[in-house]
C-alpha cells in the first residue's frame, strides 16, 4: 500500500462525478488510488489548486468535466480547457513528468468509462513513480 | 539626442495639458536609467528614454491615479497600458501617450559579469555602450546584450500614440524563440534540473512581481495565509510554486518586456517563462497580448475548436 | 601587526569549522556575513501529536560554527549592530549561538566600489575593530591581528612573522587610496532633523520611484525583520523563522484588516526613519553601514544617498 501513488481528482457535480456514481452503482471496479473532490464545474479549478496538490504530495492531479457543449452553466469547461493547456504546459516546461497532470471529459451516463478513465490516469501516474520533484521534502 | 522629446513635454507641461509627464531620467548607477516624474516645465529638461531604461514605466500609472499624466513608452510598455485598459485599471483619457523610439532594454547585469571590475562610467555611442571603471575603457555591441525578452520583441514601437517621436526602433519583424524551444526539446529530468538551478537563487524579495505592471493585486496570493498556497521558507518546492503560480496569472496578460527579468537582484533569468507563455498563447491561440485596448485577455475567451490534444 | 602567507593562514583553518570564503565573492549580491547569522529560512522547533502522550515538541540542535573568511568591515560591522537587536535587551538563543561559534576573518577592504559610503559612518576601509580577525592584504602576504580572544585563538599554532616597516607602509598607502576612492555623505544631524520629519510631504515624493520589493532589505547586512511561522502537517508540523521585509504590505497588516504603513510612502518613511532615526535613538549608531549593496540590488535606482542629500536639503520648521 505504502508505494501505491495517490491520485487527487476533481470531478465535475454534473457529468463527472455522477459518472463515478454510476460505475459505483453499476459494480464496475477502479483503480483505489483516486481520492475525490467534488466541485461545481471544471471551471472551478482553478490552476492554483494543482500546483498546490503537487506540492503536498499527491502523485497525480485529475480533473474531469463534462464534455465539451454539455457543460452545465453553458461554457464553464471551456474556459477551463483554455487554463489547463497554459498550466499542464507549464508544468512540464519546468520538468514536472507529463504523466502526473491528466484532464478528461466523462459525462453522467459514462460509468464504464470513467473507470476506464481511471485505470489510464493511475497506469500513467504509476509509470511516472512517486511525486519526487514538486512535492515538498518537509 | 533627447530635445524633440524634452520640448514635447516642456509643452504639455507649461500649456497644463498634463499634471506630470512620466518617464526616466540619468540615474546615480552606470547604465541605469531611473523612473522619473516631470511636474514643472523645467523638469522635461532632464527626460531622457534608451537602453538604459530597465523598468516597465507603465508600473507607475497605478500611482498616478486621477491625474492627468502623459507617459513616454516604447512599444511593450504601450501594450501594457492597452491591456490596463481592457482591464479597466486605467482610464485611456487620462493618459497621453508618447511613443519613443526602442532598440530593446538593455542585460546589464550581463556587462557587468562580463566587464568583471567596477564600472564608473557609460555611454552609448552609435551601436555600441562604452564603459570605463576599473578595467580600463571597453566597448560592448549593444545588440548582443540587449535583454532576451527584446531580441525577439515584434513591437518594438508604441501602439496608437499621442504624440510619436521619430528615432531608429530595432526592426521588430523577427521572432525567435529558439532558446525556449531548446528548453522543450529537454527530458523532463534535465528541465527539472535547469530550472532548480536557475529558480533556487531566487530570495522572494517579489522584486519581479512590484516591478511587474500587471501585478495591481491588492493582496496576492502568495501573502495569502488562508488557504497557504505558497508556504514560507526557501525549499524549492514552494520557490517553484510561486513562480508557477505567478506565470499563470500572467499568461495573456504578459507582454514579455522583460522588466522581471532586470528587476531580480539575484539575476535569475525570468525570460526563460514568459517568452515560453508569449510563444505558447501565440501558436495555441494565435494571441499576442496588448495589440489593442478593447481585446479580451487570453483566458477570458474561448473558441469551441479550441485545442484539446491534450486531454484524455 | 603579523603577517602570514594567505595560503598557509586557509591551510591552517582547514577543518576548524565550514569554511566560507568571501574574500573572492564580492560581486555577491547577498551578505553571506548575515546569513550566516541570521539565515533566510531557521528551524526553530517541530511538534508532533503523539497519541497519548501529547504534543511533542523538539528543537533541532545546531550545526558546528563557521569560519567567515574575508569578511568586509561593513559587514562585521553590520553584525555588531545586529547584536544590538539580538544580544542586548533580551537573549536570542538562536542567534547567540551563531555569534558565539562563528569566526569572522575581517578583511580591509582594497577595493571599494563606487555605491560604498561607509566613511559617512566614522570608520572606514581599513577599520581593524570588527569582527574577531583583522586581515589586510599587501600582495604577497596577509596582514594579521587578532581582534578577539575568539580571534587568537583561532590563530593559536600558527607561526607568524613580524609585519616590517614596508609591509605598513604598504597597507598606509592602500589604505590611502581605498579610503579616497570613497564618496562620504554628510549626515551630521539627521537623526535629530528625521524627527522632526515624520509628517513631512517629502517622504511622497521620495517613494514614488520605489515599487516596495523586498530587494532591499534582504540585501541589506543590518535588516534583520523577520516572520515566524508554524507549517501544519497532519499531525506534526514545524516553526520556522524566515527574513520578512517591512517593505511589502503585510508586513505591518493587523488582523482587524487595519494597515498602519497602508501606501509605499509609510513604508519607505519606516525603513529611512528605521536606519537613520530609531536606530541613533535607541542604541546611538545609525543602523546603516554604508556598504551600498541596496544601491545595486534596486531594481528601479532607488539611491539611499541621493534621498539622504534630499532630506537634508528639506527645510523643517524649528
Amino acid at each position: 500500500m505504502k508505494d501505491e501513488p495517490k491520485i487527487l481528482a476533481f470531478l465535475c457535480n454534473w457529468c463527472s462525478y455522477a459518472g463515478a456514481d454510476l460505475a459505483g452503482t453499476s459494480r464496475i471496479q477502479y483503480p483505489t488510488n483516486i481520492r475525490v473532490i467534488r466541485v461545481p464545474c471544471s471551471g472551478r479549478v482553478n490552476p492554483q489548486f494543482i500546483v498546490k496538490a503537487l506540492h503536498d504530495g499527491l502523485d497525480g492531479v485529475w480533473i474531469s468535466g463534462c464534455h465539451i457543449g454539455d457543460c452545465h452553466y453553458q461554457t464553464g469547461n471551456y474556459y477551463a480547457r483554455r487554463r489547463f493547456y497554459v498550466i499542464k504546459n507549464l508544468l512540464e516546461y519546468v520538468g514536472v513528468e507529463p504523466e502526473r497532470v491528466q484532464f478528461s471529459w466523462v459525462s453522467a451516463s459514462e460509468g464504464k468509462k470513467f473507470a476506464e478513465v481511471a485505470r489510464v490516469v493511475t497506469e500513467k501516474v504509476k509509470k511516472a513513480g512517486r511525486a519526487k520533484r514538486l512535492a515538498k521534502k518537509r | 539626442m533627447f530635445e524633440k522629446l524634452r520640448e514635447t513635454a516642456r509643452e504639455l507641461l507649461s500649456k497644463g495639458e498634463v499634471e506630470c509627464v512620466l518617464g526616466f531620467a540619468e540615474g546615480t548607477l552606470p547604465m541605469f536609467y531611473t523612473p522619473y516624474l516631470a511636474r514643472k516645465p523645467e523638469e522635461a529638461e532632464k527626460l531622457v528614454y534608451g537602453p538604459f531604461a530597465a523598468p516597465n514605466i507603465a508600473t507607475y500609472l497605478r500611482k498616478l491615479k486621477g491625474k492627468k499624466a502623459a507617459v513616454i513608452v516604447r512599444g511593450c510598455e504601450s501594450r501594457t497600458i492597452n491591456l490596463l485598459i481592457s482591464e479597466k485599471q486605467l482610464n485611456r483619457d487620462d493618459v497621453k501617450i508618447i511613443g519613443v523610439p526602442c532598440v530593446g532594454a538593455l542585460d546589464r547585469k550581463r556587462i557587468l559579469k562580463d566587464y568583471g571590475g567596477e564600472i564608473r562610467e557609460a555611454r552609448i555611442e552609435g551601436e555600441k555602450v562604452i564603459v570605463k571603471g576599473d578595467n580600463g575603457e571597453k566597448a560592448y555591441v549593444l545588440e548582443e546584450y540587449i535583454s532576451p525578452s527584446c531580441r525577439s520583441c515584434l513591437y518594438p514601437e508604441a501602439i496608437d500614440p499621442d504624440i510619436k517621436i521619430e528615432g531608429p526602433s530595432r526592426d521588430g519583424e523577427k521572432a525567435d524563440f529558439s532558446d525556449i524551444e531548446r528548453i522543450e526539446k529537454m527530458s523532463p529530468a534535465e528541465k527539472w534540473e535547469f530550472f532548480e538551478k536557475e529558480l533556487s537563487k531566487c530570495i522572494r524579495c517579489y522584486a519581479c512581481r512590484e516591478i511587474c505592471p500587471m501585478c495591481y493585486c491588492d493582496s496576492c496570493f502568495v501573502d495569502s495565509n488562508r488557504p497557504v498556497w505558497v508556504e514560507p521558507g526557501f525549499d524549492y518546492s514552494d520557490i517553484l510554486s510561486f513562480h508557477l503560480i505567478k506565470m499563470y496569472h500572467m499568461a495573456g496578460r504578459c507582454v514579455d518586456c522583460g522588466a522581471c527579468e532586470r528587476a531580480c537582484p539575484l539575476g535569475i533569468r525570468l525570460s526563460f517563462l514568459t517568452r515560453k507563455l508569449t510563444k505558447d498563447m501565440k501558436e495555441a491561440y494565435n494571441f499576442v497580448s496588448g495589440l489593442s485596448p478593447e481585446e479580451k485577455p487570453a483566458l477570458g475567451v474561448f473558441s469551441p475548436d479550441d485545442r484539446e490534444d491534450f486531454i484524455l | 601587526m603579523k603577517k602570514i602567507e594567505k595560503e598557509k593562514l586557509l591551510k591552517h583553518l582547514e577543518g576548524k569549522g565550514d569554511l566560507v570564503r568571501l574574500d573572492e565573492a564580492r560581486q555577491d549580491p547577498l551578505s553571506a556575513t548575515k546569513s550566516s547569522h541570521l539565515p533566510r529560512e531557521e528551524l526553530l522547533l517541530l511538534f508532533r501529536l503523539n497519541g497519548d502522550k501529547g504534543v511533542e515538541i523538539r528543537v533541532p540542535e545546531g550545526k558546528g560554527g563557521k569560519i567567515l573568511f574575508g569578511v568586509p568591515p561593513c559587514e562585521a560591522r553590520a553584525v555588531d549592530l545586529l547584536d544590538l537587536t539580538f544580544l542586548k535587551d533580551r537573549i536570542d538563543p538562536y542567534y547567540e549561538r551563531k555569534r558565539r561559534e562563528n569566526v569572522l576573518f575581517v578583511l580591509a577592504c582594497n577595493k571599494p566600489r563606487s555605491t560604498c559610503f561607509c566613511t559617512s559612518f566614522g570608520y572606514g576601509p581599513f577599520s581593524g575593530k570588527y569582527g574577531d580577525v583583522f586581515m589586510v592584504d599587501i600582495g604577497d602576504n596577509l596582514l594579521v591581528d587578532p581582534v578577539t580572544e575568539k580571534g587568537s585563538k583561532a590563530l593559536e599554532g600558527l607561526e607568524l612573522e613580524e609585519a616590517t616597516p614596508s609591509d605598513l607602509e604598504k597597507m598606509e598607502s592602500l589604505k590611502r587610496s581605498a579610503e579616497g576612492a570613497i564618496t562620504t555623505v554628510n549626515i551630521e544631524g539627521i537623526s535629530e532633523k528625521l524627527k522632526k520629519m515624520f509628517l513631512d510631504e517629502i517622504w511622497a515624493d521620495l517613494a514614488f520611484k520605489c515599487v516596495n520589493c523586498g530587494a532591499c532589505t534582504y540585501v541589506c547586512p543590518t535588516c534583520y525583520c523577520f516572520d515566524i511561522q508554524d507549517v501544519e502537517r497532519t499531525n506534526w508540523g514545524y516553526r520556522e523563522r524566515v527574513w520578512d521585509s517591512c517593505m511589502f504590505p503585510i508586513y505591518s497588516l493587523e488582523t482587524s484588516g487595519h494597515n498602519p504603513r497602508p501606501t509605499g510612502v509609510e513604508r519607505m518613511r519606516n525603513r529611512i526613519m528605521h536606519k537613520f532615526s530609531y536606530y541613533p535613538e535607541l542604541y546611538g549608531e545609525y543602523g546603516c553601514v554604508g556598504c551600498g549593496r541596496c544601491i545595486r540590488a534596486c531594481p528601479v535606482n532607488f539611491d539611499i544617498r541621493e534621498a539622504l542629500e534630499t532630506l537634508k536639503e528639506v527645510e523643517v520648521a524649528a
